[in-house]
This record gives C-alpha cells, structure tokens and sequence, in this order.
C-alpha cells in the first residue's frame, strides 16, 4: 500500500466503505459496460440488424446479431406502440414500448415465436434454454417523439432538447440468471463472451441504445422519403436510458463478494497509476490534462439537475482546478512549490479533502486511463460467488474477535433509538417492486433487508454468553439466526472490502448513495440524476461507439462524450 | 391426470431459492437459518427427493419448526447421536452437517445418528450438501438415521465438487407446472400486499392523497400519476392491456 500522507490507496476499508465515499465513486475504466464497450472495440464485435419489421404505428418485430470471434448471440425485441396507461418507470408499470430477449445463437424462428408468446407474460413466462437476459424499455415520449419529428421532416433534432435528457429509450429491466428460466450466469464460465458478471445484461443494455435509434429513423424513414437518419456524432452522444432505486441495496447486502472484487479491482488500479514516476514532458501527463478538461467540458455542458449531490458546474470547476495544477507540473516539474516525480500521487494528497469528492473520484477514475492494460487485467478478475460455507471448527472467542477487529463501526452503532429502526424494507406483490417505508405504515411487511448492525450486535452478545474456546457448532445449535450471518463474516474475512458502513434501517440512511455507488461506479452511468433520496436516472453508453465503430476496432477514449456542434 | 399436469417446466436454481426462501419467512423460522435452507430444499429436489412437493405437503409443519430444539443426546468421540426433537430432517441437516465437520476436524471420521427426525429419507441431501464442506457422507445403508463422514478434497471446480448443483445450474430441473404455479403463488405470500400508501415508498415521485405530487418531474417516464394513486385500478388497466 503507497502512503501519500493522509491519503493512501488502495484506501483502507474504513474511508471506502463508508456510504457518502462510495457515492461519489465515478464511471471508470473498470466500470462493466466500459470495460465491455472496450473488449467489444478490442475484438471487433459485429453487431449487425438481422429484421426489423416495425410498421408506421411502432409494431413489429426486430432481430439483431452479435457475433464475437467465439460464438454468436442474437437480440430479439417487439415494438409496442407506447400507451399512456399504467405508464411509469417503476417496475410496477404495465406499458412497455419494447420487450426483448438476447440469446445464445441466431435466432430462430422457433425462438422468435417463442419469445412473442412468453415474454408478454412476464413472470409467468418461460424463457428458452438459450435466453441470456429479458428486457423492457420505454420511450423518453418528448424526446423520441421530437426526434422522430426533426428527423421526419429532413433535420437534425436540436442538441439543446436532447442534452436535457440524453436518450431516446430508457431499459425499464433486465432480467437474467436464471430469472424466468434464463441461463444460469455461473454456468457460462470464465471463457464465455458474457461470462463476467453483469456482462449480459448489460451488452442487452447497449442493444438497447442501438434499437433506440434504429427505431426512430426507421419510424422516421416511414413517415416521410426525405427523412434523414440521426447525424452520426449526435447517435454516438445518445446513450440509453437508466432508472435504478431500492432494489439495488438488496443486490449490495446481497452480492458482497463481488462489490468487494470491483473495488479492489478499481483500487488497485487507482494505486498503480498513482505510483507512476513521470517527467513533466512525459506524454502521458498531457494525456491526462486533456481527460481532465474533457470530463470538465462534459460537466460545464450537463443540464441534468441533482438534489443530493455536488453540482456538475461545482465538478467541473473542481476538475479544472486540478487540471491547472497538473498544468503547472507540466510546466516546472513542481507542485505546490515542490519538485515531485509522482505527480499523480501528490495531487491526490493535496486535493484530498479540498475538492468534491466527486472532482476527486473523477480524477482518480481517469488517472487509470495511464495504466490500461493492468487495468483490463484487473477488470477481468471481478468475481464473486454467491454461496457462503460455514466453518463450524471456528471457536466462539476467534469469531468475537475478529467482529470487533472488522465491525467495529456496526458494533457501535447506537440502536436504542426509534430513529435507528425506523424503515422497513420489503417488496411489493405487484411486480416485487423493492419498497422502504416507516414501519408503522406497513406493519405487514416482511422485512427483508440486511439489518447488518442489529444481528452482527445480537451476534457479539450471544457469542461472549458462551466460553470462548466453544465451537460454532455448538452454538449455532442454540441460535440457528445466527447461522447466514456467521458464514457471511467467515466467508468475507479475506477481502478487504464488502459491506458498506450504514444502518440501511436508520432514517440517517441513504439509499441513494448505494445506488449511485452501483450505477455510477459499477456500471458505469453518466449524469445520475436523484429524486428522493432513492431513485437515479442516468445514462447508459453516453458517447460509447456504434456498431460500425466497434467494427473497425480502436482504443480511443470514448467517454465523457462532448456536444456536438451543430 | 389432466393437460396441466403433464407439462413440466425447466426451473432453475435462481428461482428455487426465491421461492423456497420467500415461503420459508412465513414459518417461524428465524431469517438468518432460512437462508441456509434454501439450497437444501432446491438439492432435494435436485436429487429427486420430495423437493417442492414435499414443501407444500409439510409446510404447516414447518410453520412450527424449532431448529434450536435439536440437542445432543450423547457424544463420545467421533459417535455423536443427535435428537432432532420431531424436527424435519430439512431443518436437521444444518446442525447435523455443522456436528460433522467440527468431529471430522478433531477425530478424522464422524459417525452420527440422528433420532427422532420428520422424513428420514431427505438426510440424504446431506450427502450432497456436505462436498460444499469438504465432507464425504454415507448413509448407512441398513439405518437410515446414521451417517458417516469423512474429509473430502475439494478439486476447486464446481463441476467436480458439487455435480448436483453443477447439473441445476446448467441445465435446471423439471418440475410439474401446476406444482411451481402453486409454489409460486404461496411464495407470493411474502410479499406486502401493493397500497396506495405502499406505493409511495419507491419511485421518484410521491402522490399525496389530494393528488398533488412531491418530487420532480424532470425524470422522463411520463408517469400515469393516476396509476399510483389507485393500485387497483392498475390492475384493472393490466387486465384490459394483457
């Protein structure tokens, strides 16, 4: 671990951990649908329309192939005309614009058939053995409906009217591993196309954006022969929508191991770049400078509006005043008056505390663009097993001890209070939305959130109830609550990173911050607006290349797409 | 047996665990010991065991299990005999497989018997769920109650070590439809019932009673603001779309 004063990375549990950190963590080079979008560009997928049957009314049916050089694997989506009704972007609406599934192999005409009669029915629908993922968009209707217009009547849309917003359709679930009867994600392995985690839902994502804007010019083009198709640079700028909430607080409690293997993978990365001895004039500081005033222009021209969060104007001057002072190293070899040869490391220490942390994790972020092909190492080593085993040889003393030494922030959290317990956390029976709600509202409810703080202190008092040298499985015995949460701890006691440090029952409680965390940083979503402490909306493959791009093969930097001119 | 019964549907692991977990929280099973009987429901059926049937059939039963109930009777050495307590052998099993490891550790073998257990026959899970712990078990062959254990080398490769589970996962398991629909529709059960008031504890925007709304409408999905303010008539408008 490099020691930069106060800072040092990888960072220790304690300070990554806590949930306003993890917040602010950005979109990176490890984040999934970068890392994707760039072994897409490495190997040179060939994504290509197969059909796309889709009448003047928004009806019909597409195909797309996507071939990648070990195997092939087919998108089948039908367009819906968009009502009005039961419209919302909540996983309780019942009005989908488009309905999809991506497959292993091309596609069939008996899994076309059998995609157009089961998806419909959603959770009583059965997914062929060869489905990866199933999937529902919907329009962004002003902007979809403004394009379509423009485009119709031979113009190019109005970037000042997309860039409120950014995308034409927005992916309202995606469902796979198993979900439906899906393919089983561990089963793919290591050496599948889509054998990473997240991988294929999130490919399904980016065929998303690419229907999104077949789709409206094809509309278009039926609508009207002097129709134009979308100007490329403005196609590459569009993304597709994302909107992500409660749910995903579940997926963290629930899936440890592998937000433990990205942060470390994230972290390593951050260390490596951050130990690089440069020279003033080596090229690499200029290709930083120009990253930094590329993510500071993306920020100066986001019209999205945040609640809880920093303003992008207040970023992109925070990422700018970094930039100068990289600037100024560039000129004189010196930072704050001091010659250094880690630069990266210095200015890490030295805006530490003194910019966003959103500033901060964004230069963090692009800092990784130096090292890319330990970077894509790393990336490619996320994992994480669902399944915890129990050690029963474990003694009660050994587990005690080790709960204090790792949880102590849980151990301490103060209970007694109402306001600790405030939330519960369920789901619907209307389409198993994830809800959090006062207790007293829903008294009914099962709670099935993870109350880390309250079992780990349930845990801790039952343990020093008993002699220190008692096997677990003695005591399990006597308290089988304590069983998941025992093998949990066992399980994680090597990673250096898993739970984040919050009471998810208190009403002190973010929820957003864990969301962001995932969509952000995991994912890798652009402009997350927030609404109400719990819900984002943000962009998915904002500036990633098209088909055609990814075709020709390439390594350029991609994000943090700049407005076209027009 | 009519139509609906002859057709089976490929299930797989993702989903056995959701549904055995969500109709498990309505026993009083402590959460933290359900989480670790949801793969020992989906390897018995894995292994053609009562499984999912065997759920429905004793799931009054299991509203009343007690694994803290579960004792040792008498211990010496390696020969452990566990009372189950009239327990059924699902809710048996953790405990039996936590006694295994802890003896094969200290004494290099384990040779348990568990007495007074519901359907003896699905101790076998145990053989299957113990590889995950490094542990070889045997059912005596003449004494469905004993087992025997020894250590097991795990080779790091869920294909070898865990063939059961290996086989769900890439290929899932049959099961009678109308048997899942059932499962389905108990396991429905733990789930809150959907309320205007349920309705406001998601979503980026919250209707008030009055129809007003909290929150901004800057998030493009052109909500039907009458659709959240009445759930039922939502269910209304999905029967008319469907």
């Amino acid at each position: 671990m490099q020691t930069v004063g106060a800072a040092a990375y990888p960072r220790p549990q304690s300070d990554l951990m806590r949930p306003q950190r993890l917040a602010a963590l950005q979109p990176s080079r490890v984040s999934i649908t970068r890392a994707l979008v760039n072994r897409m560009l490495r190997q040179r997928w060939d994504i290509s329309i197969q059909r796309f049957d889709v009448d003047a009314s928004a009806s019909g049916t597409v195909v797309y192939s996507i071939k990648t050089p070990g195997q092939e694997f087919s998108f089948i989506g039908f367009s819906h005309p968009p009502s009005r009704k039961a419209r919302t972007g909540r996983i309780i609406g019942r009005a989908w614009d488009m309905m999809g599934t991506l497959n292993e192999g091309p596609a069939t005409d008996a899994d076309i058939e059998a995609a157009r009669r089961e998806l419909p029915k959603l959770y009583r629908g059965r997914a062929t053995k060869n489905a990866l993922v199933w999937c529902r968009a919907n329009r962004s209707m002003r902007v979809f409906d403004y394009t379509l217009s423009q485009l119709a009547a031979g113009r190019q849309p109005d970037m000042q009217e997309l860039s409120q917003v950014c995308y034409l359709m927005r992916n309202t679930g995606l469902d796979g591993n198993g979900t439906f009867g899906t393919k089983s994600f561990p089963s793919l392995g290591r050496d599948h196309p889509l054998g990473g985690p997240l991988q294929a839902q999130l490919l399904t994502a980016y065929l998303m954006r690419e229907y999104s804007c077949d789709l409206v010019e094809h509309l278009a083009r039926l609508q009207s022969d002097t129709a134009v198709s979308l100007d490329p640079a403005i196609r590459r700028f569009l993304g597709v929508g994302n909107g992500s909430a409660l749910g995903l607080i579940f997926f963290v409690h629930k899936h440890p191991r592998l937000i433990g293997s990205w942060l470390a993978a994230r972290e390593k990365a951050i260390a490596s770049a951050l130990a690089l001895e440069l020279a003033p004039a080596d090229p690499r500081v200029g290709e930083l400078l120009a990253l930094l005033r590329r993510a500071a222009t993306f920020r100066r021209q986001d019209k999205m509006m945040y609640e809880s969060f920093a303003s992008s104007a207040q970023i992109a001057d925070d990422v700018d005043t970094i930039a100068a002072a990289l600037e100024r190293f560039a000129a004189d070899g010196m930072v704050d008056e001091a010659a250094t040869t880690r630069p990266l490391q210095t200015l890490a220490h030295k805006f530490d505390m003194s910019v966003t942390p959103e500033a901060l994790e964004t230069f963090l972020s692009l800092v990784i663009e130096l090292v890319p092909l330990e970077a894509d190492a790393l990336a490619a080593t996320v994992e994480g097993a669902d399944e915890f085993t129990l050690d029963p040889t474990e003694s009660v003393g050994s587990l005690a001890s080790h709960l204090r030494e790792a949880y102590g922030w849980a151990l301490e959290e103060d209970l007694s209070s109402p306001a600790s317990r405030r939330f519960v956390w369920y789901k619907s029976e209307t389409a198993e939305e994830p809800r959090r709600g006062l207790r007293e509202e829903v008294p009914e409810a099962i709670d099935l959130g993870l109350d880390i703080c309250g079992d780990l202190q349930r845990l801790v008092a039952d343990l020093d109830a008993v002699a220190a040298d008692t096997p677990l499985s003695r005591v399990l015995m006597r308290h089988p609550e304590h069983r998941y949460l025992t093998a949990r701890v066992q399980g994680l006691r090597n990673a250096s990173f898993h739970t984040p440090m919050g009471n998810i029952n208190s009403e002190e409680f973010t929820p957003i911050d864990l969301v962001r965390l995932m969509n952000a940083g995991l994912h890798g979503i652009d402009k997350t607006r927030d609404f109400l402490r719990r819900n984002l909306r943000g962009v998915l493959y904002h500036g990633a290349p098209t088909p055609d791009e990814i075709r020709a093969g390439g390594s350029a930097f991609w994000a943090y797409p700049e407005e076209p001119v027009q | 047996m009519n139509a609906a019964t002859e057709t089976t549907l490929r299930v797989m692991p993702r989903e056995m665990r959701m549904m055995s977990e969500r109709i498990l929280s309505l026993t009083g099973l402590p959460k933290g010991f359900v989480l670790a009987e949801t793969d020992i429901i989906m390897l018995s059926q894995g292994l053609g065991l009562g499984g999912f049937a065997l759920i429905e059939d004793r799931f009054d039963a299991l509203k009343l299990a007690d694994p803290a109930a579960i004792t040792i009777a008498s211990e010496d050495g390696p020969v452990l005999r566990l009372d189950a307590a009239g327990q059924h052998a699902w809710v048996a099993i953790p405990s039996l497989l936590d006694l295994a490891g802890e003896l094969v550790a200290r004494f290099g073998t384990a040779e348990i018997t568990v007495a007074n257990v519901v359907d003896e026959s699905e101790l076998q899970v145990a053989a299957e769920y113990g590889r995950r712990r490094g542990l070889r078990i045997a059912l005596d062959a003449n004494d469905g109650h004993l087992l025997l254990a020894t250590p097991l080398r795990l080779a790091g490769d869920l294909a070898t070590d865990e063939p059961v589970l290996w086989s769900l996962l890439t290929d899932g398991t049959p099961i009678a439809a109308d048997l899942w629909w059932r499962i389905y529709e108990r396991a429905q059960k733990a789930l809150t019932p959907d309320s205007v008031v349920s309705r406001r504890h998601a979503g980026p925007l919250i209707v008030n009673d009055d129809g007003t709304v909290i929150g901004r409408r800057d998030n493009d999905d052109e909500t039907d603001i009458s659709f959240l303010a009445a759930p039922d008539g939502g269910r209304e408008t999905e029967r008319q779309t469907s």
